[in-house]
């Protein structure tokens, strides 16, 4: 199947309802809290399907899966601000904000991915779902230090940059990140897929296997109405972000497709997963961290990117080619 | 029949992710009696659409007295400084006290 072909999933066909469903103007709408009751069920059940592949893995393998996605979390938002300074268009905290996003992860292209793998036929490692829990949170570390140093760097004086940082509880803060509830539910969920017996995870295989793809697509119908509506903000974040939230994932799914193969020996499904992550932009974790953190930062800036840019580009257009950059590099 | 006593109603228009650092900065000042209920809309800050945690509003209800608005006012002018999206409102309100004067 091409690329494109493997677009025509449900999932992603949703994504594209929810889109045009804002676009037209229907009166299509979810309950409040439904989409994230949808994305709670998602993560339990990759959890427990992955944490079932994951107890038969290689410990030396996830270690170092664990240590990669430590390093992409913590590289990828110095690459992304340093890109956005060059532009000399986008202030620091703001920049700050923004690049910690693209060096945490977003589950719900994750988990498309796993639709458009799986609609291809392509088999993947377990380890990514690792790397996707602990990607979570390292980025906002560095989103915290580098909005610290753009605070130091303008302000003259330091009691009043200390403030800031006493304000929220730099710790606090911390401890939210990375306790975060996703983090939490994936993490759990895994544990419990890797030491429940095959009989008592055969029981719960209808609810975690069955109807995963469904209530995927139903996430994804609200996430396509979700992107949409942040159409009417790009004017005010611009064209060089827009910009930004498109070249970012590029460049984040090059540097994964590299991590994958050279540095964690995957195949082509393990990889492409591998590249998404780096690709991807947060909407869970690190927006609310941002906002308490960088309160400086226009959060309609780095919503609109994650959601209103970068995550329809990452399903329609990253997905097929992080497949097809995985696909050049391990064939040749 | 009891009399009506003459308040302030102030009412704080902000994301939900700002609701317990304000519910802590009111508590300082011995503010334990709040009604926050839940709101989107849009601003300054893009659409708040409600339909995600990340883009869910809140409407703060706090009543008090005058004197104490003024501290709290100076706390919330303090957060708006840093950078910290919210909208304060105050009215002037007439309320039926829980007890009998």
């Amino acid at each position: 199947m091409s690329g494109l072909q493997n677009l025509l999933v449900p999932a992603v066909l949703f994504f594209a309802l929810g889109f045009l469903a804002r676009i037209i103007k229907s009166d299509l709408r979810f309950p409040p809290d439904l989409a994230k009751m949808l994305s709670i069920y998602l993560l339990v059940a990759i959890g427990i399907h992955g944490g079932y592949e994951l107890a038969k893995a290689e410990l030396g393998t996830a270690l170092n899966a664990i240590f990669w996605a430590i390093v992409l979390g913590l590289t990828l938002p110095i690459v992304g601000f340093a890109l956005m300074r060059a532009t000399r268009m986008i202030d620091a905290l703001n920049a700050s904000a923004i690049a910690a996003h693209y060096g945490s992860v977003s589950a719900g292209t994750f988990l498309t991915a796993i639709a458009y793998l799986q609609s291809a036929g392509v088999e993947y490692e377990s380890y990514p779902l690792i790397m996707l829990a602990i990607m979570e949170s390292p980025a906002i570390v560095i989103g915290i230090l580098l909005a610290a140093w753009a605070r130091r760097k303008t302000q003259s004086n330091n009691e009043a940059a200390q403030e800031t940082s006493s304000d929220f509880g730099v710790s606090k803060l911390l401890h939210e990140a990375f306790t975060n509830g996703s983090v939490v539910l994936l993490l759990g969920s895994m544990a419990i897929g890797a030491i429940a017996t095959p009989d008592s995870l055969d029981k719960v295989k209808p609810f975690v296997d069955d109807i995963f793809m469904g209530v995927l697509c139903l996430f994804l119908l609200e996430m396509g109405m979700e992107a949409a509506r942040r159409i009417s903000d790009f004017r005010r974040v611009g064209a060089v972000l827009i910009g930004f939230g498109i070249i970012m994932p590029l460049i984040g799914g090059a540097v994964g497709t590299i991590v994958g193969v050279y540095a964690l020996g995957f195949g082509i499904g393990g990889t492409t997963l591998v590249a998404v992550l780096a690709a991807s932009a947060s909407y869970i974790a690190v927006p609310p961290a941002m906002r308490l953190a960088v309160p400086e930062a226009n959060p309609s800036f780095y919503l609109t990117l994650s959601l209103g840019v970068t995550f329809p580009f990452n399903v329609v257009v990253g997905i097929p080619l992080y497949h097809r950059a995985a696909e050049m590099l391990i064939n040749g | 029949m009891r009399s009506l006593e003459k308040k302030k109603l102030l009412t704080i228009i902000t994301s939900n992710q700002l609701e317990e650092m304000i519910l802590k900065r009111l508590a300082r000042h011995e503010i334990g009696g709040y009604t926050v209920v839940r709101a989107h809309g849009a601003g300054a800050s893009g659409i708040q659409s409600g339909m995600l945690d990340i883009d869910a509003n809140i409407l703060i209800y706090i009543i008090m007295s005058e004197p104490r608005l003024e501290r709290v006012l100076v706390d919330i002018d303090r957060m708006m400084d840093k950078g910290y999206r919210l909208k304060a409102l105050v009215t002037d309100i007439d309320i039926l006290p829980r007890k009998p004067s």
